[in-house]
């Protein structure tokens, strides 16, 4: 039997962790390794520096788009909440909103804001607001109303009783939303990338598929599950934190 | 200025509350009810299930506004829930996000106390429930038992007029209520009798506690009895000739029991 010839579609693992040199293609060069676009030779200082200027920009990315989106939509959430009638009028296009396809939105933004820097910021935002306005709407309906009647029979004003008790009794609830949205965070940072971005690791995903470099895709798929977890897990032990008093 | 003249703690002039179900049915929670509670009185109010006894305590409270009718305390209506009237809940109300400490103050920050008389305020109280080491804890790591003396403590330490409790030993042992009873009464007496508006459905609670015992029977008071027991009262007290009495009228009022 010959040996079979042509190209290997289906990568083993030796061909995955193999990959890691093709990375020194994404470092445009500094700290001792040159660009290979200049013709250099791939280094495996090269493709470590590549790599980590990657999923550097992709987590700075995510976590300043999270941030803004959890500010934005709890924040959104809690305001509007305040009236009961707001509340219930937009609980339901909330969730509808919710719902949409986001990945079928990117063009949209693109036609917004171009394929710059805040475009992809704007999406992951817009991801994880989206989602933490529905849910905080939802937690703040879902207070217990004894406990604003006994904030109000110990003398506390609309305004305290709402801030500081029917807002921390909903946080509990929102814990689980605040998590789902580091996922959303991620993906909607890698398709942004993915779509129109020079650099992250969106962009090497796309850039491997596009040469068909497939164990490339799965090295690079691996780095985002591993870096994904660490977020998650880290975002999970704040909250635990912070929701330390719940029972 | 002649005692006489001074307004009662509570009063209900001909009060209805009627709830309109979803289904478009009336239900009369509280029928045509009139009631004076005087200054200090510790009133207790018993009767069966589902027939207005919380209704009563939440229009009080003026969390709920009566269909008709009239609510005063100390001789102001009530419009909408307010400091002068403590509430101690059912269920639990404690804000679990706030360690017991800062339960207790909660009222007092409300109130705009300054915090040195908030922080001795809080230690006092603390002490009066045998919550001093607790301040600093939260109220998950509580007992139920301690958990309802934090609750009590928190709407003491408000000072409010008047006090009413929808049910609030329900739940715990029977060696735990008798020394929440006797937290109750210290700090009732503490605070100058203050009058208190108590439901229950522990008739020998009732007895323990109240200057006179109400029973509410389909939205209405259908018995109005005074405990004539002399304070302190043991339980060789409330188990003699004289509770007896008390408690074989409350307990006609109940109604024919179905399985008799
Ligand atoms: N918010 C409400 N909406 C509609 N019906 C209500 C409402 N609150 C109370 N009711 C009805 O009013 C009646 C009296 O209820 P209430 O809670 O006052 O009874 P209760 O004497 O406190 O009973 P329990 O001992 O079980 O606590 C019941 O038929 C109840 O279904
Ligand atoms: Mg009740």
């Amino acid at each position: 039997m010959g040996e079979a010839v042509g190209y290997k579609r289906v990568p083993g693992i030796e061909d995955v962790f193999g990959s890691f040199i093709s990375y020194a293609g994404f470092w445009q060069g500094g700290l001792g390794a040159e660009s290979t676009r200049t013709g250099a030779e791939s280094t495996y200082w090269g493709a470590t520096l590549g790599l980590a200027h990657n999923t550097l920009i992709t987590l700075v990315r995510t976590a300043i788009g999270y941030s803004i989106g959890v500010v934005a939509g709890v924040g959104l959430g809690f305001l509007i909440a305040w009236s009961r009638i707001a509340r219930d009028v937009l609980t339901f296009p909330a969730h509808f909103a919710r719902m949409m396809p986001l990945l079928a939105m990117i063009p949209l933004f693109a036609l917004w804001f171009g394929n710059s820097e805040l475009g992809v910021l704007t999406f992951i935002v817009f991801a994880v607001g989206i989602l933490l306005f529905a849910i905080t709407i939802n937690a703040i309906g879902n207070v217990p109303s004894r406990y604003a009647q006994y904030a109000q029979s110990l003398g506390a004003d609309p305004l305290r009783t709402y801030a500081k008790v029917v807002f921390p009794a909903s946080i509990p609830q929102l814990r689980g939303g605040l998590l789902l949205a580091v996922a959303f965070a991620w993906s909607a940072a890698l398709a942004a990338e993915f779509l129109g971005q020079q650099v992250g690791l969106g962009h090497v995903l796309q850039n491997a598929l596009y040469y068909a470099s497939t164990d490339v895709v799965a090295l690079t798929g691996l780095v985002v599950i591993v870096f994904a977890a660490i977020t998650y897990l880290a975002a999970n032990k704040g909250l635990s934190w912070v929701t330390r008093w719940s029972e | 200025m002649n005692k006489d003249a001074e307004p009662p703690a509570i009063e209900l002039r001909s009060v209805t509350k009627t709830f309109v179900l979803e289904s478009g049915e009336r239900v009369v929670a509280v029928r045509d009810t009139s009631l004076t509670v005087a200054r200090g009185e510790f009133v207790c109010v018993v009767g069966p299930s589902g027939h207005g006894k919380s209704t009563l305590l939440n229009l009080m409270a003026g969390f709920i506004k009566p269909t008709s009718g009239e609510i005063l305390v100390n001789g102001k209506p009530v419009e909408g829930p307010g400091p002068d009237r403590g509430v101690v809940f059912q269920q639990d109300t404690l804000f679990l996000w706030r360690r017991v400490a800062d339960n207790i103050s909660f009222g007092l920050e409300a109130r705009r106390v300054p915090k040195e008389e908030r922080k001795a305020t809080v230690e006092r109280y603390l002490k009066t429930v045998g919550l001093e080491d607790f301040g600093g804890a939260w109220p998950r790591q509580l007992s139920g038992g301690m958990r309802r003396r934090v609750a009590i403590a928190a709407v003491f330490a408000n000072e409010p007029d008047v006090f009413l409790m929808d049910e609030p030993f329900v739940g715990l042992d029977y060696l735990r209520r008798a020394q929440l009873h006797k937290v109750l009464l210290d700090l009732w007496e503490e605070g100058g009798h203050r009058a208190v508006f108590m439901i229950t459905h522990d008739v020998d609670e009732a007895l323990v506690l109240g200057d006179r015992i109400l029973v509410v029977k389909e939205g209405r008071i259908v018995e109005d009895v005074e405990v004539a027991l002399p304070r302190p009262r043991s339980t060789y007290m409330i188990t003699g000739e004289e509770a007896s009495i008390i408690r074989r009228d409350v307990v006609l009022h109940f109604g024919e029991l179905d399985i008799a």
